[in-house]
Parts: structure tokens; C-alpha cells; sequence
């Protein structure tokens, strides 16, 4: 299956330059971290993760079409 | 005197004209560091209690830190100080911008008004002399035609002004002090105190050399800090504070609908996000030498001011979701309104949202307000603050803040009135931050998140939550003082709390070695945070506030729990949190008062008298 993963801020940074989104291939019953390891996201690194406006957390399941969004946990301003 | 300061602190009795100067003397520099920590001191031995907020006995100050203005990293900040309108608490407020710096390069490290001028005035700093100034042609214009005005004046270059807009002349209780044209000094209500005093600027003019022990070491320890900026910095430095807002939406940090909400409410969170308004940010800019920069001048835009500054996160939450508005250009143009008219964008939101609940609510109609209110509505947010701006109409019930609102209004409107004692609520949830529970409440500023608490601002490398989860209560109070102590520090001596957060705090330490020349430990300067915030605390018991009997919107403690959402089954239990921060703090349970012991400990016995 095909997740859709937009970071937003730092880890931007595991994008090609130039792209706001990639698209990674996941085997069925991938989970939100799967989907992260397959960007590159380190497993020390700390995100906050949202399908559809809704809060994930690192053992959810994801879906084929998945639009997953991660930003940054950092509070303040 | 003592090294990190110009030396002068200015008292001006406005009623009378009389202007008089006193130095900076050196322990009081050691014991309350600078910044709101002396002007707290000093409005506690000056003021007598009662004063009316609005009145020719409350006494507006305007205070520097030792590091302001100096090349320590994020020092460009100035706090504003005085008896609160909304609260009648202790009250300060603290600002970026350039003004801060260009006080101390004007002569002055603390201004402090009392009294009430007969006709509208300015003051002047000008290179160590001070001069009262006729600023009648002056009033009735906004924040940044007086600026223009003001800098045009006495030279663009070495000139900066702080100053009230309309709304500050109008004595709206949520009116803020503005410098730079879009830095604002914003809460507790100082607005309305410059304005009842007749007072519309401070100009600071001059270019003199803050006195340091070591400059030239300054500078060169300054060279060593840069690059080790954070990733909190560098999320700044790219977003500004925008950078969190979908973050904190989904979260459960941000209030949706009036605190009534939840994120699943709020779908389209991007829209106002991060990336949505760096899209309408022309350039970007920072405060007076800062290595995050985190503010942004915004591109032209429907309806925007020629100078258009970016929403900070607050603004985004609290002109955004607490009204389910997801117009990026409605809160640009909200937040151009507040900067003109100078007003506090956090309370103005609220104010917006509590009149929308009202409406819907039936409390409110059409014959009152002029045209309909309905959530997720951004021109009617739009019309609503030109409206509070002008105090004209339905803007002259909700501009004193939403808990005179609510007193005027009734019907039950109070439920609808989200306040900690009169201040509104900023835009950071104490179901997702338990610990902000405890600092709405317990801080000598109600409903500041610009405080510290365990688990909110902790700083970088200087201390860690070590409770088994963020609701327990279990050793909570130490580590809250712990953490509200060390941001009193940082407020006092002038340091921006993104930096506070962006670099390991040795920088504060040693940046106050190199400056001032003394070398704090940090337990000396942990006891300086605690006393500093101890004696805001008196201020308030002085007032007769116990802070235990202060209202505060129980939406925001979860109670009633809400049914969905990330905070979906939360109820703080305020109780257990504050009665361990109370043990910790030796603090009475019921009156709040510190014992003799803690008092004589923080050296404070002798100046507010045994119990």
C-alpha cells in the first residue's frame, strides 16, 4: 500500500528538495512508525503525527491513501 | 555601580511635571537581578494597596534587564509593570522588538510613572537627560503613525518608541503597550494604565555603550554561542511561532470554540498553519540582534495595514480556532487591527469568541451586535474588533475583556467567559499542560503562559520532568518552583524565552559572569527567581487576592471532562497539584502565605513584615 507522509518544519528535511510530501510503499499492517522508518526518520526522533485532523500515535495501524501529517512537538509562543 | 546597567533609574510624577533620578544600586541588582525582579521591588515599597489600577497611585513602569542590550543572545527584551486593570493583581507585560536595547543606549534601565498628567504627554530619553514633551497632536493616532511620527521627529536611526494606540487612550482593559509597530507588551491590561495617565510614548534616542565588566569578552563568548542554536531555535528562526500551530491544534494544546471544542472540531488546521503563513510572508526580520528572528513582515494583502507583521501562534489560535476560523487573511488583517489600535490579540480573541458563544447562545442578537455571529466566520471577527477597537457598539461592552463582559451581560453568559481572575485565557490547554493549571493560577500574573511550570518552559539542559506521567502531583511543587524560578530569571535580565528554550541555559550564566561581572551559581540565581516571584506574590496578598479564591473558567480544567478529542475523559485535579506546589513551596494551604522561614530564607522577611 501507498501512504502519502507531509512533514512540517525541521523534518522537512527528509524530503528531496524542492517537495512538500513522498510517498513511501508499505506492506499491510504497517504502523505510523514503519511509515517514518521508511522516510529515514530516525526512531529517536521525537514527532507528532495526524491522519485527517486526527492525532496519531506510533502503533496505529495506517491505510492505503493514508495522508499522514508529522510536525514538530515543540511547545511555546 | 552596577556593571550591566546604565546607572539611572527614572521616577516621574506626572501630575506635578517633577522628574527625579536615583543610581542602580548594587545589591539590589545582586538580590532582584533587573527587569520586572526590581520593578517589583520597587512598586511593592512605593505603591500603597488599594490604588486604583486606573487612578494617580498606580505606577507604571518601564524596566530593562543587566543582559539587555548587551551581546548576549535574545536580549532584546523590556517588561512593562503596574497594578493590573483586568485583575488587580500584580501586572507585567514583556516585549521584543528594538526599544528595550535602545532605553539602556538612551540612559535609562527603569522608568516609573505615577500620577496623571492634565493633558497628553510624551517623554523623552535622549543620552542620560529626560524631558516631558506636549504629545496633543499625537493622540487619537494609531500605534504606527506615532511611531512614524515620533522616529521622523528625532531621527530614524537611533530613535525607538514605545507608545499606546487608541485603545490604550480609550482605557480599554485589554489595551497593550507597542514599540517597532508590531511588538506588543500585551497583557494585563497596561495599555489602559499609560492611557489613564495621559501618557502616549516613550521616545528612547542615543547610542551610549551598556558598561560591562569584560566587552570584549562579551563579544567573543557571544561568537562561541551562535551556532549552537537548537531545534526549537531553528524552528523559530524558519516559522517563527506559527511552526507550532498545527502541532498544537492536534494536539489538544490549542482551544477550540471558546475551550468548548475539540481538535475534531478544527479539521483544517493547516490552513492557518505553519506553512500557510509563511506563504504570505514577504521577508522576515528579528529583534534587536537576535539569532532566531522569528518575526516577519507579511505581503500586501485585501484589507492588510501597509505594515502587516505575522501572526504569532496566539494569534492564530485565538482568532482562529477558538472561533473554528480558518480564514488566514481574516486573522492577518485581526491581528493588523490589534497592532494599529493596541490591542492584546490573546484577549481580544477570547473577547471574539465568548461574543459568538453569547449569540449563539441567544444572549446576544442582530439589534445588539449589528449583524450575525456565527462560528468559523472570519469577516464578522473582522468587523467585531474594529468594533472593540473603536469601542463603538457592541465593541464598548466587549473591549473591558470578557469577565466585565459577562458581569454587564448575565443570562448566564458567565459559562462563556473563559478568564483567570479577569485576564483571558491564552491559548495553551491545561488538559494537555497539567502544570499550566497551577501557573494560571498560582503566577502573580493570572493566566500567563509566559511563566514557567514543569513540563511547559524548563529551558534547554537545565532540568527534566521526572514524574511517572504530566497529571501526577507526586514531588510536582518542587520541580515547579524549580522551573517558574528559572524563568523569572530569564524575564529579569532580559532574555527572550525562545532563546531561554533555543540555547543550553550555561549561556545565561555565563553571559551574566561576562556582563555584569559577578558570577551567580545557579542556586543563587534560583533563589533570585523564587524571590522575585515570591514578592509578586505578597503584592497580590497585599491587594487581599488569594489566589486559592480567584475565579477561573473550569472549561479549561476539563470539568466537565470532554467527550472527544485528543484531551477527550481529561479533569485536572487542580486541587492535588497546587496543595503539593503549596507544601513545596511553604506556602499556609488556605491562605497562601510563606511562612516566616521561607520569607527570611529569600531575604523578604524585614521588607513585607512577619505574619
Amino acid at each position: 500500500m501507498n501512504v502519502i507522509i507531509e512533514p512540517i518544519g525541521p523534518l522537512r528535511r527528509h524530503l528531496e528538495e524542492g517537495h512538500k510530501s513522498a510517498t513511501v510503499t508499505l506492506p499491510d499492517g504497517a504502523t505510523v512508525t514503519d511509515a517514518l522508518s521508511a522516510l529515514g526518520v530516525s526512531e529517536d526522533a521525537q514527532w507528532n503525527a495526524s491522519i485527517e485532523g486526527q492525532l496519531v500515535y506510533g502503533d496505529a495501524e495506517v491505510s492505503d491513501g493514508d495522508h499522514l501529517l508529522v510536525f514538530s512537538p515543540i511547545e511555546g509562543g | 555601580m552596577a556593571n550591566g546597567f546604565m546607572g539611572r533609574i527614572l521616577s516621574i510624577d506626572l501630575t506635578n511635571g517633577s522628574l527625579t533620578e536615583q543610581p542602580v544600586d548594587d545589591s539590589l541588582a545582586h538580590d532582584y537581578l533587573g527587569g520586572y525582579g526590581i520593578g517589583t521591588k520597587i512598586l511593592y515599597e512605593r505603591m500603597k494597596p488599594g490604588a486604583d489600577p486606573l487612578g494617580p497611585d498606580n505606577i507604571l513602569g518601564f524596566t530593562s534587564g543587566p543582559l539587555t542590550g548587551t551581546p548576549a543572545l535574545t536580549s532584546g527584551r523590556y517588561t512593562v509593570v503596574g497594578k493590573s486593570p483586568l485583575t488587580g493583581t500584580w501586572g507585567d507585560a514583556s516585549s521584543g522588538g528594538d526599544f528595550g536595547p535602545f532605553m539602556k543606549f538612551a540612559g535609562y534601565d527603569f522608568v516609573f510613572f505615577t500620577g496623571v498628567s492634565e493633558k497628553p504627554v510624551y517623554l523623552l530619553l535622549d543620552e542620560g537627560k529626560a524631558s516631558l514633551h506636549n504629545a496633543a497632536y499625537l493622540w487619537g493616532k494609531d500605534t504606527q503613525d506615532t511611531d512614524d511620527i515620533l522616529r521622523e521627529e528625532y531621527g530614524k536611526r537611533y530613535t525607538r518608541v514605545s507608545c499606546i494606540g487608541p485603545a490604550g487612550e480609550m482605557q480599554s482593559l485589554m489595551a497593550c503597550v507597542m514599540n517597532d509597530k508590531g511588538r506588543a507588551a500585551g497583557r494585563s491590561g497596561l495599555g489602559a494604565v499609560m492611557g489613564s495617565k495621559n501618557l502616549k510614548a516613550i521616545v528612547a534616542r542615543g547610542k551610549l555603550k551598556v558598561p560591562m565588566h569584560d566587552e570584549k569578552e562579551a563579544a567573543l563568548l557571544r561568537r562561541r554561542w551562535i551556532p549552537r542554536l537548537n531545534e526549537a531555535g531553528n524552528l523559530f528562526h524558519d516559522y517563527g511561532t506559527a511552526g507550532i500551530t498545527e502541532g498544537a491544534i492536534l494536539t489538544g494544546d490549542s482551544p477550540v470554540k471558546n475551550w468548548s471544542g475539540s481538535a475534531v472540531d478544527f479539521p483544517t488546521a493547516i490552513n492557518i498553519g505553519g506553512d500557510e503563513v509563511i506563504s504570505e510572508q514577504a521577508k522576515r526580520y528579528g529583534c534587536w540582534r537576535c539569532t532566531i528572528s522569528c518575526g516577519g513582515h507579511m505581503k500586501p494583502g485585501a484589507g492588510r495595514l501597509k505594515e502587516s507583521h505575522k501572526p504569532e501562534y496566539e494569534t492564530l489560535t485565538m482568532a482562529g480556532t477558538d472561533i473554528l476560523n480558518d480564514d488566514l487573511n481574516s486573522i492577518i488583517r485581526f491581528n493588523d487591527i490589534c497592532n494599529a489600535y493596541g490591542l492584546d490579540t490573546i484577549s481580544t480573541g477570547a473577547a471574539a469568541a465568548f461574543a459568538v458563544e453569547c449569540f449563539q447562545n441567544e444572549i446576544l442578537s442582530v439589534d445588539d451586535v449589528g449583524f450575525e455571529l456565527k462560528w468559523s466566520d472570519g469577516d464578522a471577527v473582522v468587523a467585531l474588533t474594529e468594533l472593540i477597537a473603536k469601542r463603538e457598539g457592541i465593541g464598548a461592552l466587549l473591549a473591558d475583556g470578557v469577565k466585565v463582559a459577562a458581569e454587564k451581560l448575565a443570562q448566564g453568559s458567565e459559562e462563556f467567559a473563559v478568564h483567570a481572575g479577569g485576564q483571558e485565557l491564552p491559548a495553551h490547554d491545561p488538559k494537555f499542560v497539567p502544570a499550566l493549571a497551577v501557573t494560571y493560577r498560582m503566577d502573580g500574573t493570572p493566566g500567563r503562559h509566559t511563566q514557567g511550570g514543569v513540563g511547559w518552559i524548563m529551558g534547554d539542559g537545565y532540568m527534566e520532568d521526572t514524574r511517572s506521567d504530566k497529571f501526577s502531583a507526586e514531588g510536582f511543587g518542587e520541580l515547579h518552583n524549580k522551573a517558574a524560578s528559572m524563568v523569572h530569571v530569564a524575564n529579569a535580565t532580559g532574555i527572550c524565552l525562545f532563546g531561554f528554550n533555543a540555547y543550553n541555559i550555561d549561556f545565561i550564566t555565563q553571559f551574566l559572569e561576562i556582563v555584569t561581572g559577578h558570577g551567580y551559581t545557579m542556586e543563587e540565581l534560583e533563589l533570585a527567581g523564587e524571590r522575585i516571584g515570591t514578592l509578586r506574590h505578597m503584592f497580590n496578598l497585599r491587594e487581599g487576592l488569594n489566589p486559592l479564591e480567584m475565579e477561573f473558567n473550569p472549561r479549561a480544567l476539563g470539568k466537565p471532562a470532554q467527550t472527544e478529542g485528543p484531551n477527550a475523559g481529561v479533569t485536572i485535579d487542580d486541587d492535588a497539584l497546587i496543595g503539593d506546589y503549596l507544601r513545596a513551596m511553604d506556602w499556609d494551604p488556605v491562605t497562601t502565605r510563606p511562612s516566616d522561614a521561607k520569607l527570611e530564607k529569600l531575604g523578604l522577611r524585614e521588607l513585607v513584615g512577619a505574619s
